[in-house]
């Protein structure tokens, strides 16, 4: 009798070691499971708009109404990134958006909690319900929006500029297009996105951001595209570094987010801040902590102002 | 000419020492509860793993399978972020960095573990089944015993990991020391300042927690430097003049 003969008989009997057997494979089967889902959830996380509104803070209901009854607002945020957010010295978060996001919190006659997670978890972390709305602004991506619910209105616009190499010789952003030009980008960026696109012969050097910095000071990488908030931190930091003074590479929209679906929320979001800029209060906070000294590095810095005035 | 800053500034480390201080501390906590429960779960899950019945034994075998073989990261963002999604279980970060931990490491120790108690030798047992005690007595009183001292050193080993591996507890965004290193690098720029600082750091912990072990190792062996050593054999000589053997 065969070695295979063998174990079909055994298999096709309900003994002992097939139970075994049988046991073996839906614990299998159960580890598999668990693993995929342990590999998914984060996935689904980032592109399933269903599974972020069940996981909304408050079930069905808008987290508007539990902010005002609770009177406290945890706002997720990621305090690496001056001047918009960051901390004191003595650990009190602070910056351009993170003021704004304090009156918005007393807008509501609500205390705000700082729930810090780093900005790659942000949206993950708004679809588990581990803060009720963002405290912070972030690109208004189409994907993004498959996962959480941006305001309609900006909080600020980014214009991007391109630092240079202390070496480098470039002069214009059409001489970024070249293949001998090493462009650092940090990592699932909006400006790794934009440069992809806007200089296909250029190499691309994708890194963490303060990586990307270090590649440019030292001369590794000829230019990096960021957001002029962080131009003059660079600067100040590594003299050495040049901005290319010419139009920004492109400017994008960022807002606060909150859970998908809570468009109670999203309205009250919206009205403020529509308020709010046009009473200018989004144009002096912005030139208090970025635009005066954006400008006075030569570069273009728009704070976002009523249309009327 | 602006005057640049030195290459590297050390003053910007001084003044951030107590934010890297507690970020130390959470560090070391966090590795600290994680390895005791690591401890407490891997004996759990070894003594299962040997239990004669047989649904425990291949619960203890998947059980180590899973956490042995599931990298860190994707183990951090399922407990954290996952248990919330899927099961509405809301752990807070420092409690979910912990648990993390703490299932990683006991997939490895309850081997250790495991092998540990194998190690001691059969004929223990059999003294103490020749004495008429219990097989859970024997596993009490006798074996356990000397497995413990089989399984210090890779247990010691087992807690360095998870200091080293509490800094990828940042991503989730537990106040530890690698990510008070990451925020401050990034307000001040200046990441190799922080970086290294955060490296020296997490060195100095290892390297007192290896000197912890050592100690703890040579009470366990019975070791203590105040002993006099004896040579076995030593050759003096008598009053004749002639060596003899003392």
């Amino acid at each position: 009798m065969s070695k295979n003969s063998i174990n079909t008989e055994v298999e096709n009997s309900a003994s002992p070691i097939a139970n075994r057997r049988n046991f073996i494979k839906g614990a299998g089967v159960a580890l598999g499971a668990t693993a995929l889902s342990s590999f998914a959830s984060p996935a689904q996380a980032v592109t399933a708009p269903t599974v972020n509104r069940a996981a909304n803070a408050t079930g069905s209901g808008s987290i508007l109404d539990k902010i005002i009854s609770t009177k406290k607002i945890r706002f997720g945020v990621d305090l690496t990134f001056a001047p918009l957010q960051f901390k004191t010295a003595a650990g009190v978060p602070t910056g351009y958006i993170v003021d704004l996001a304090k009156r918005l919190a007393a807008s509501l006659g609500a205390t705000p909690e700082w729930v810090e997670i780093p900005f790659g978890s942000l949206f993950a972390g708004q679809a588990a319900g581990k803060f009720d709305m963002s405290g912070i602004a972030a690109t208004i991506k189409p994907e993004r929006a498959q996962v959480v619910l941006f305001s309609g209105a900006p909080a600020f616009v980014e214009s991007n500029v391109v630092l240079l190499a202390p070496s480098s010789t470039i002069r214009s952003l059409a001489a970024l297009n070249s293949s001998r030009v090493t462009i650092a980008v940090v990592v699932g960026s909006s400006q790794e996105a934009a440069a992809a696109l806007l200089y296909p012969k250029a190499k691309l050097k994708r890194l963490e951001n303060q990586a990307a910095l270090a590649d440019v000071a030292a001369g590794r990488s000829q230019a990096m595209i960021v957001g002029e908030f962080e131009v003059a931190g660079a600067i100040k930091a590594n003299k050495k570094l040049k901005v290319l003074k010419v139009a920004p590479v492109f400017v994008d929209e960022n807002s606060f987010f909150m859970p998908a679906g809570d468009y109670d929320m999203k309205n009250y979001v919206d009205t403020w801040l529509r308020y709010e800029t046009s009473h200018n209060t989004l144009a002096g906070l912005w030139d208090k902590y970025v635009g005066n000294d954006a400008r006075k590095l030569g570069l273009q810095s728009v704070s976002v102002k009523s249309s009327w005035t | 000419m602006a005057e640049s800053k030195p290459a590297f500034d050390f003053q910007a480390i001084w003044d951030s020492r107590l934010i890297l201080l507690k970020g130390f501390g959470i560090a070391m906590f966090s590795a600290s509860a994680a390895i005791v429960l690591a401890i407490v779960l891997g004996l759990i899950i070894s003594l299962m793993r040997l239990s004669r019945v047989k649904p425990l034994q291949y619960f203890a075998f998947c059980y180590t399978q899973l956490f042995r073989g599931v990298p860190l990261y994707v183990l951090i963002i399922w407990v954290y972020f996952g248990l919330a999604i899927v099961a509405n279980v809301n752990i807070p970060k420092i409690p979910a960095g912990i648990l993390t931990l703490a299932l990683l490491n006991s997939g490895y120790l309850s081997e250790t573990f495991r092998s540990g108690i194998l190690a001691v030798p059969s004929g223990q047992r059999e003294a103490g089944e020749a004495l008429g005690l219990k097989r859970r007595e024997i596993t009490r009183f006798i074996v356990l015993p000397q497995a413990f001292r089989i399984v210090v050193p890779p247990t010691g080993n087992q807690f360095v990991d998870a200091i080293k591996d509490s800094a990828i507890l940042s991503i989730i965004g537990v106040p530890e020391l690698m990510r008070m290193a990451q925020q401050q690098a990034n307000v001040l720029y200046r990441p190799f300042e922080f970086y290294t600082v955060a490296g020296l750091l997490y060195l100095l912990a290892v390297l007192i927690v290896s000197k912890f072990l050592t100690r703890l190792e040579q009470k366990l062996a019975g070791y203590s430097k105040s002993t006099k050593k004896v040579k076995p054999f030593e050759m003096v000589q008598d009053t004749t003049g002639s060596e003899v053997v003392a």
